[in-house]
């Protein structure tokens, strides 16, 4: 999934723009998300939908299982917000909390009113916060993150090491891959046990290979002159767009002025 | 005499038979050698004492005729003119881009932002890079990554080019370009060695070959003269 992720970010159709216009966007949109009522919140997150499904091209249906692996853990935590527990003899105290209730004596089970309003806060703001997130993801390859920190004055060991471990990802990926392979090759995952064996030596050669890797990677680093800083230069190739600019920052106003009204209102 | 080694012993830590045993050799301007030895002969290591990654357990490299300091600043010097190309790519590309990549030694040579981007600019083209410069390294293909490797080593103009294996996971046609990028490397001043197993290339591309078997040479001499020996070679496990 992560590659998957990684290679979106690379080929989507928002690259062009300039990856801090991106992050600065969705970081506007987090912020909001947080604070708006649930339907700004829904908006969010159908307007998210739109850019990263419409604009940048991502397929619907990867964005959509995305979107379901956090939502799956979210729906698991609802009902302990949904469902309260008293007993038969105190319900009175509880009785304008209950939406619908049943005796299991000498407990009593209910749907609270409170706990369905904040089930509802909780899954709008989180489902609205991973969309902002997944915008980032998608749209915004690691390593011009890595970039917008350095600008942003992050330490250099911070992204120096955050860019290694980018780059080690995909060789320790591409190790299990090789490694998974030849052992499938050799009807290594037959049966349980002999699946297990396998999968515990994988373990042992990854932890060897990788060792042996990070070291040849060392004197990799040594033979291009490495002097403890891991400095590069890029050149921008970003253009921004003022019809995508127009439309999220008149977007952005008119979710803020949404927010503004709700809480006026209320 | 660009680079000599004289009665030179290496030993890995933790191998208790030496790699390399009394080994000497001198490199000259101008020409292209090629390395050739079964797998485990040293040619590895030869290359890394080069380079200087690697301090031999006896004996002297040289440089221009003084021998290597092992000192942090000696060896940028030294890593500037000696370029080293793996035999793996993967051990060599740091960066997430190409151009990224590219820019790596620049920036650590401490060149201006100016230089640097017109140094780049040149290597893009001439490795026919232009395209992918800023494309994510981990995605580009092992022709592709042989490619930058070599050009991660030639944008720091060196003199003296040592290819580890350069033919290695490329295809015939791989093979043809490479040749052609050496040839234009090496017309430009640079001295070129090669470690390859691949001895129909050895014989139509190098100047000079260097034969080595068990950490030593035991033959240097003209391709022609090298590849009529072939009882020789045999026993060496090379015909």
């Amino acid at each position: 999934m992560h590659h998957q992720i990684d290679a979106l970010a690379h080929t989507n159709q928002l690259r062009s723009l300039p990856p801090e216009h991106k992050l600065g966007f969705a970081a506007a949109l987090f912020v909001l998300g947080y604070l708006a009522p649930a339907f700004v919140q829904l908006l969010i997150v159908l307007w998210l939908f739109i850019w990263v499904v419409r604009y940048a091209q991502i397929p619907a249906k990867i964005y959509l299982e995305l979107l379901l692996l956090p939502t799956s853990f979210l729906l698991l935590s609802l009902p302990t917000l949904l469902v309260g527990i008293s007993t038969v003899a105190t319900f009175k105290n509880i009785e304008p909390d209950v939406v619908w209730g049943m005796a299991v004596k000498p407990l009593y089970l209910y749907l609270s009113r409170q706990g369905i309003e904040q089930a509802t806060a909780v899954f709008t703001r989180s489902i609205a916060l991973t969309s902002c997130l997944y915008f980032i993801l998608l749209t915004i390859p690691t390593f011009e993150l890595i970039r917008i920190l350095q600008r942003l004055g992050c330490p250099p060991l911070i992204t120096e090491l955050m860019g290694l471990m980018y780059r080690f990802i995909f060789i320790l990926t591409g190790t299990v891959g090789e490694l998974l392979t030849a052992q499938q090759s050799r009807m290594g995952y037959g049966t349980w046990r002999i699946g297990m064996r396998s999968l515990s030596l994988l373990i042992g050669q990854l932890l060897q290979r990788t060792l042996n890797t990070y070291h040849q990677l060392s004197l990799g680093l040594a033979a291009r002159g490495y002097n403890g800083d891991l400095r590069v230069w890029h050149s921008r190739r970003y253009k921004p767009d003022w019809r995508y600019a127009t439309e999220a920052i008149a977007g952005y106003l008119c979710l803020l002025l949404l927010t503004g009204w709700h809480y006026w209102r209320t | 005499m660009l680079i000599s080694f004289e009665q030179i012993n290496y030993t890995y830590p933790c191998n208790p038979k030496p790699t390399l045993r009394e080994l000497s050799l001198e490199i000259t301007a101008g020409k292209r050698y090629a390395v050739i030895g079964q797998n485990g002969c040293g040619k590895t290591t030869l290359f890394r004492l080069a380079n200087g990654l690697y301090q031999p357990s006896g004996g002297t490299v040289r440089w221009n005729n003084q021998p290597l300091s092992y000192r942090r600043p000696a060896l940028y010097q030294l890593r500037q003119q000696v370029g080293l190309v793996f035999q793996n790519p993967e051990e060599q590309l740091v960066a997430a881009t190409v151009e990224e990549d590219l820019s790596y030694g620049l920036c650590n040579l401490g060149l201006p932002d100016s230089e640097i981007e017109q140094r780049v600019q040149q290597t893009l083209k001439a490795f026919e890079l232009t395209d992918l410069a800023d494309f994510p390294v981990n995605y580009l293909s092992l022709g592709q990554k042989k490619r930058l490797a070599i050009a991660d080593i030639m944008i720091l103009r060196p003199r003296l080019l040592l290819l580890d294996e350069p033919t290695a996971y490329l295809d015939p046609g791989q093979v043809r370009n490479l040749r052609q990028m050496l040839t234009t490397i090496q017309a430009e001043g640079t001295t070129l060695v090669m470690a390859t197993h691949d001895l129909n290339f050895v014989q139509d591309w190098a100047d000079w070959v260097i034969v080595m078997n068990q950490g030593q040479i035991v033959m240097e001499d003209t391709p022609t003269a090298v590849f009529s020996r072939q009882h020789f070679l045999k026993t060496m496990g090379l015909s």
